[in-house]
């Protein structure tokens, strides 16, 4: 089911009316209904391994979770006859079979991602070097990828990392273990949310509040905005110029790029304003995904506001158990007694982040293209860490103030022009393909001789210029949440209806300018993922 | 209680701004006649006085002249057509004039697309001009109950805000009109410029097939709208227009189509003329110069086929014999004289 379809809304309306009517208790319950019902109206052929991830993470956390209370409580009982080193054995003992547990869940929930989504880059992979050798495999795998498995997966893990970590309790019901996995509005497109910050406000009870529904349909309006009269425009002039780009001159490729810029971030921002504007309406807080992400100044920044549950959890679950893992640690005390104190403390981190980039880029693709992107971001932030400080000391040479609004603005404009050039890659097909556009941008130099030249993608000017408007909204907007929520300030500083007019205006720039979801166009971009 | 009546203020006059806009926008598009298949005003203005009734698709559309039949033959006529109309579009159109006219004759333009078109498949397309077409609020409730389904009325609400938007930008910059200067007696003049057609007929003679899986629907409504006329005293004549002769050599199996019309038109007891047949169309309709594209005739082409329709009205009318006029099959065209020569 689409959420760009009218089927969607009478999902929504429909839950809202029941969330609010049940009692308390029950909205829970409905809130899993309806995600398994969503789910299975995507495919219910995959909804197995769904409940399957859900109950060996539930059965696994349990485990955890009574092998550390017993452990605990056998300790504090025997506290008196146990000497120093039978307490460090059985404590080890126990984290050695909690690990084990861990260990096992994960390979298999991993396992289960890694072969929905990995078998053909594999098998393709295999038969690239058995055919050096006059062999090969067959690949005639035609699975069905169940809904949402990358974001699931991660969510789950960070559960169960939590759990052995003692940064949380288990739960012992199932089912909302069952729904914390299930939830549908993060499903398909996140945000991944910690058990911490998700199930306090899955389980609450929520007593219908104005503000909050008012603000969440002016944030899903906005979204079906973005999404349908900016992103699903552009989806066009991306496609076209994809197809086409090696008959453009290098500013139409670079101006193609750019509406790819535009796009994703109107695609992905999109449906998380309408997500959490449903789920605000609900009372349910969802973790914020993006924090205007082409305002950064470096790559380091636009990954830390841009997709932001995705870097926190590479962050909490990759990342730091590198860095500070025994054999990295060891590693960089090495390199600093050989190569220097600087390279000492650098390197468990280049190490971890090397890692981190590669996954990343795994993640959102099984392809070497995707890898590539991962790794070349992962460049871009090694590089600017280890080029910290001589940068500050040029800076300080060359009398440049942080503080300036040239300098900032060059910072910005500086990283947007970067993270276009890496989005691109992966997207456009293969490595080659994506080389070749970066080659077309930066190596065919010639002018475009009319506005048709420049932008030969755009099929019709009116709409063109509709999108290139919704575009500008949206960069007036982003502008004005640095002060605090637009939202609250136009209540403060508008009367009812002049709000109410806005609203309208928009829902009709939606019905008018706004291209529906239909075959590949517009589909929701990061859903792939 | 306090939030759940907010809530139900924010609501209400949301949903009232947006229903007042709606209807706004709706009447914009509705009253101004500016769109290409709007002609409610003009039937309006000519019920009771309409003889021969046309109906059709695109191709009787861009096909046939009334203004050229009604000098030739002294009556009046109306061509109630529109782009991939639909059997339930026709049968309304139809079934309103038929009501209010004195109707005695009426052309009934059927091809390959009449028979094989899946209207569930294809979506609303060919409906939504219908409801501009219409009268009254009454009338166009009537008709979306009746020719859409439920998941289709969101996009007859799209497509009626869109257009009505459309017409307010043209009544704001001075360009929006009263009467429907598109069309004329719903005859429609092309706007399109004429496509160069394919002349090597010899080499793409008989390379592809048409499918032959006749929608039960379109058959019913065919019978439907047959049973309609006669219940009005009307003599039903079927058609098929003249395409491109470079259509014609295309498709191997026009004949399976053209048969299955002849025995429906015995079954029903109705006359049947297919155009194509016809032994001057070659000479009076040539392909360098009658068509826009493959199937649709340009102004020109229109012209001369309306001739060539009011001669065959003619020829029924006076209950002359008119079949050596035809021949009896595609097969049999192929075989005429130089037939394939470029």
């Amino acid at each position: 089911m689409s959420i760009v379809s009218v089927r969607f809304i009478l999902f929504a309306l429909g839950l809202i009316v029941l969330y609010y009517l049940i009692p308390k208790r029950f909205q829970w319950w409905l809130l899993l209904a309806c995600s398994l019902c969503f789910y299975c109206l995507n495919g219910w052929q995959t909804l197995p391994f769904l409940l399957l991830t859900a109950l060996t993470v539930w059965w696994t956390a349990m485990l955890i979770q009574r092998s550390a209370d017993n452990e605990k409580a056998f300790l504090k009982a025997h506290k008196a006859e146990l000497t120093k080193e039978e307490r460090s054995a059985r404590k080890a003992k126990g984290k050695a079979r909690r690990k084990l547990a861990l260990v096992l869940c994960l390979i298999l929930n991993v396992g289960i991602l890694c072969a929905f989504k990995y078998i053909h880059f594999l098998l393709s992979q295999v038969n690239g070097i058995a055919a050096w050798f006059g062999g090969g495999v067959r690949d005639t795998i035609r699975w069905i990828v169940p809904l949402g498995i990358s974001f699931y997966t991660f969510q789950v893990i960070s559960y169960l990392c939590d759990v052995y970590w003692g940064n949380t309790e288990a739960e012992d019901n199932y089912f909302k273990v069952l729904l914390f996995t299930s939830f549908f509005p993060q499903i398909t497109q996140g945000p991944i949310s910690t058990w911490k910050n998700l199930s306090g406000e899955l389980f609450a009870p929520h007593s219908l509040d104005d503000r909050s529904f008012s603000y969440g349909a002016q944030r899903m309006i906005w979204g079906y905005f973005k999404k349908m009269v900016v992103a699903n425009i552009f989806a066009v002039y991306v496609q076209n110029t994809f197809a086409s780009y090696s008959t453009y001159t290098g500013l139409a490729a670079f101006a193609g790029a750019l509406c790819y810029t535009v796009q994703i971030y109107a695609d992905f921002s999109g449906y998380m304003d309408i997500m959490c504007g449903l789920c605000q309406i609900l009372g349910i807080r969802l973790t914020e995904n993006f924090e205007r992400p082409y305002f950064s100044k470096s790559v380091a920044e636009y990954w830390r506001r841009w997709h932001i549950s995705l870097g926190a959890w590479f962050k909490s679950y990759v990342y730091y158990p590198l860095a500070v893992s025994k054999w990295n640690q060891k590693l960089g005390r090495t390199a600093k007694r050989r190569f220097g104190k600087s390279f000492g403390n650098y390197l468990p981190a280049t190490v971890a982040l090397v890692v981190v980039w590669l996954a990343t880029g795994l993640w959102h693709g099984a392809s070497w293209a995707y890898i590539a992107w991962g790794g070349v971001n992962g460049l871009f932030i090694i590089f600017s860490m280890w080029m910290e400080k001589p940068f500050s000391r040029w800076k300080q040479w060359l009398h440049i103030r942080e503080s300036a609004w040239l300098w900032r603005a060059f910072q910005v404009i500086r990283t947007f022009l970067l993270v276009t050039f890496i989005k691109v890659l992966p997207e456009v097909g293969t490595l080659r393909q994506g080389f070749g556009l970066w080659k077309q941008i930066l190596f065919t130099p010639r002018l475009p001789r009319s506005l048709a030249e420049l932008l030969p993608f755009v099929d019709s000017i009116r709409t063109f210029l509709a999108a290139a408007a919704g575009v500008g909204l949206m960069f007036v907007v982003s502008l004005l949440q640095r002060k605090g929520s637009v939202r609250e300030r136009m209540e403060k500083k508008l009367p009812f209806l002049v709000r109410i007019l806005c609203y309208v205006v928009l829902f009709f720039a939606i019905v008018y300018f706004g291209v529906p979801a239909s075959g590949g166009l517009g589909g929701f971009l990061y859903a792939q993922f | 209680m306090h939030s759940f009546k907010r809530i139900l203020k924010i609501v209400g006059v949301f949903l009232l701004a947006v229903v007042l806009l709606s209807v706004m926008f709706a009447e914009f598009y509705l009253q101004g006649e500016n769109f290409d298949y709007q002609d409610a005003r003009e039937r309006d203005r000519l019920a009771g006085k309409v003889t021969v009734l046309i109906c059709g698709a695109s191709y009787t559309m861009y096909g046939i002249q009334p203004e050229i039949l009604n000098q030739r033959l002294g009556i009046s006529s109306y061509n109630v057509t529109g782009a991939l109309m639909t059997m339930e579009g026709r049968y309304t159109l139809l079934k309103k004039e038929l009501e209010r006219n004195p109707v005695h004759t009426v052309v009934l333009e059927v091809s390959v697309d009449t028979l094989i078109r899946d209207r569930t498949a294809e979506g609303p397309e060919g409906d939504l001009p219908i409801l501009g077409r219409l009268s009254g609020v009454g009338e166009r409730l009537s008709y979306l109950h009746s020719a859409f389904s439920l998941s289709e009325y969101p996009m007859a609400y799209y497509d009626l805000v869109s257009k009505g938007i459309e017409s307010s930008l043209r009544f704001i910059t001075g360009k929006y009109h009263r009467e429907n200067s598109e069309m004329k007696l719903g005859y429609l003049r092309v706007k399109k410029d004429s496509r160069e057609l394919p002349t090597n007929y010899q080499d793409i003679y008989g390379l592809r097939s048409l499918p032959e899986e006749i929608v039960p629907e379109n058959e019913d409504g065919l019978e439907r709208l047959v049973s309609l006329c006669k219940e009005n005293g009307a003599t039903v004549i079927l058609v098929v227009t003249p395409k491109s002769k470079y259509y014609n050599c295309l498709y191997a199996n026009l004949d399976y189509f053209d048969q299955w019309y002849r025995s429906f038109a015995e079954k029903h007891g109705v006359h049947y003329l297919n155009f194509n047949l016809d032994k001057e169309k070659t000479t009076r309709l040539p392909d360098s110069d009658s068509y826009y594209d493959e199937t649709h005739m340009n102004i020109k082409g229109s012209a001369e086929f309306t001739k060539m329709l009011s001669s065959a009205l003619q020829d029924i009318w006076k209950q002359r014999n008119y079949a050596y006029k035809y021949f009896d099959s595609y097969s049999a065209l192929r075989w005429s004289d130089h037939y394939l020569d470029s």
